[in-house]
């Protein structure tokens, strides 16, 4: 069988041209996923592929004071070293929980979006956080919610010659900041569980509070009426508030296994429970 | 595919199969068996890699991924002054690496004494979370690093 041709496009333009020309190649930016995933001692490769390693617009890293911008292909490492204070808490929490700091050097938060039919760790926090991604082809770009990438199918929302090309996270200030993770979203028997939680308070008032979690299947665990509910109230809240706002939120829709509705109770409970 | 890319120091330019993985060429083909095939999923350290300066498990990259890079094994590391500091160090802690953990251990040793980042307990056990092995109790590691640290032991960038 004649080898797969390896696209390595060096720069942006080349690489729309690219995937003009092969929309079936797929596009390998770090390859966790996909080399986790594997079952043999090789990669099965298709025909086509296109690497976006040479891709300098791709790696590149800006902060404003109003947000953090970076390239789809910048490592999970990247980001982790950027430090405390420009990467908002939960993120940083989440960006951790990626993989151990070798395969964090390689995965990519493109790719973390990018992977069809589940929601990988970092998707719940990048859109909690308002989250928003470039999806590029030639002549034509746009800017699609994090929380919107996948559809409710688990589809990735990204057309046939598109490729995920900036990340876009608002530097909000939160008061509180939480993010948890059970079991891995690649052993689907693990009933893995992610959690995010963000208050932002003044004076003991709530102003703002957003609360997500993902089982790993492709929807968010939401509940905004259970949000604007708790905006306004005095922290901490009583037994009784939490209990209400529990019962508001009632069994969390979707796939999930008794563990993991148990799981996301108790830790709604929790986050609530623990606001001051 | 032809492939060129820099091992230890050297430059190569071989024919291989882009879907090979690179533990297997080092090991296979260049017959450098310091890094080994663990869990094969990334997590377990002992196929680890300096790979263009940083961590990467060698079971996790691709052969067509080598294309350009540099890379640097656990042997070539041992040619380095930077190898016998450290190693002197983790005598002195009585931490002494098995042969499954060792490119793990002193590769990420290595790449944390080459970065900016302080050799804080938080750091280093950081940097030690990609090797599972628990041969030597972390505590000896940590403290091995701490005295590389301190005696200024400072890798090439």
């Amino acid at each position: 069988m004649a080898d797969p041709t390896i696209h390595f496009p060096g720069s942006l333009g080349e690489l729309l041209q690219i995937r003009k020309r092969h929309p079936e190649a797929p596009v390998y930016a770090g390859g966790t996923f996909l080399l986790a995933q594997r079952s043999a001692r090789f990669v099965s490769l298709p025909p086509h592929l296109i690497t976006l390693q040479d891709v300098d617009e791709l790696h590149r890293i800006t902060r404003t004071e109003r947000y953090l911008e970076f390239g789809a292909a910048v490592s999970v490492r990247e980001l982790l070293q950027l430090g405390s204070g420009n990467v908002p808490g939960a993120l940083r929490d989440a960006l951790g929980h990626v993989g151990p700091p070798a395969v964090a050097g390689l995965a990519t938060v493109g790719g973390n979006l990018a992977i069809s039919g589940r929601l990988m760790t970092l998707v719940p926090v990048l859109a909690l956080l308002d989250t928003r991604v470039e999806a590029r082809r030639q002549g034509r770009s746009r800017w699609i919610a994090a929380g919107r990438v996948h559809r409710t199918d688990g589809t990735v929302d990204l057309g046939v010659d598109e490729v995920f090309t900036r990340v876009r996270v608002p530097l909000s200030s939160w008061t509180k900041q939480v993010f948890r993770r059970f079991g891995s979203e690649l052993a689907p028997d693990s009933d893995p569980l992610t959690f995010c939680g963000l208050v932002r308070s003044s004076n003991q008032i709530l102003e703002e509070i957003r609360i997500v979690g993902s089982a790993g299947t492709p929807q968010l665990i939401r509940d905004k009426s259970m949000e604007a509910e708790l905006v306004g109230r005095r922290v901490p809240l009583s037994n009784r508030e939490v209990r209400q706002a529990l019962e508001l939120f009632g069994e969390p829709d979707g796939d999930l296994s008794a563990i993991q509705r148990v799981r996301m109770r108790r830790l709604v409970k929790w986050f609530l429970l623990g606001l001051r | 595919m032809r492939i060129v890319f820099t091992l230890n120091g050297e430059a190569l330019d071989l024919e291989l199969d882009p879907s090979d993985l690179m533990v297997d060429v080092i090991r296979i083909r260049l017959g450098l068996t310091g890094a080994r095939p663990g869990c094969l999923q990334g997590q377990c350290g002992s196929c680890t890699l300096l790979f263009n300066g940083k961590l990467a498990p060698g079971c996790m990259i691709p052969a067509f991924r080598a294309y350009g890079a540099d890379i640097l094994t656990i042997e070539g590391l041992r040619k380095l002054p930077e190898f016998g500091a450290i190693e002197r160090a983790f005598e002195r802690a009585r931490a002494k690496p098995c042969r499954f953990c060792e490119a793990g251990t002193y590769l990420s040793t290595y790449a944390l004494l080459r970065s900016s980042e302080e050799t804080t307990d938080e750091a280093i056990r950081q940097t030690l979370s990609g090797v599972w092995c628990r041969c030597t109790t972390h505590e000896r590691l940590v403290r091995g690093i701490k005295y590389a640290a301190a005696q200024g032991v400072r890798s090439r960038t």
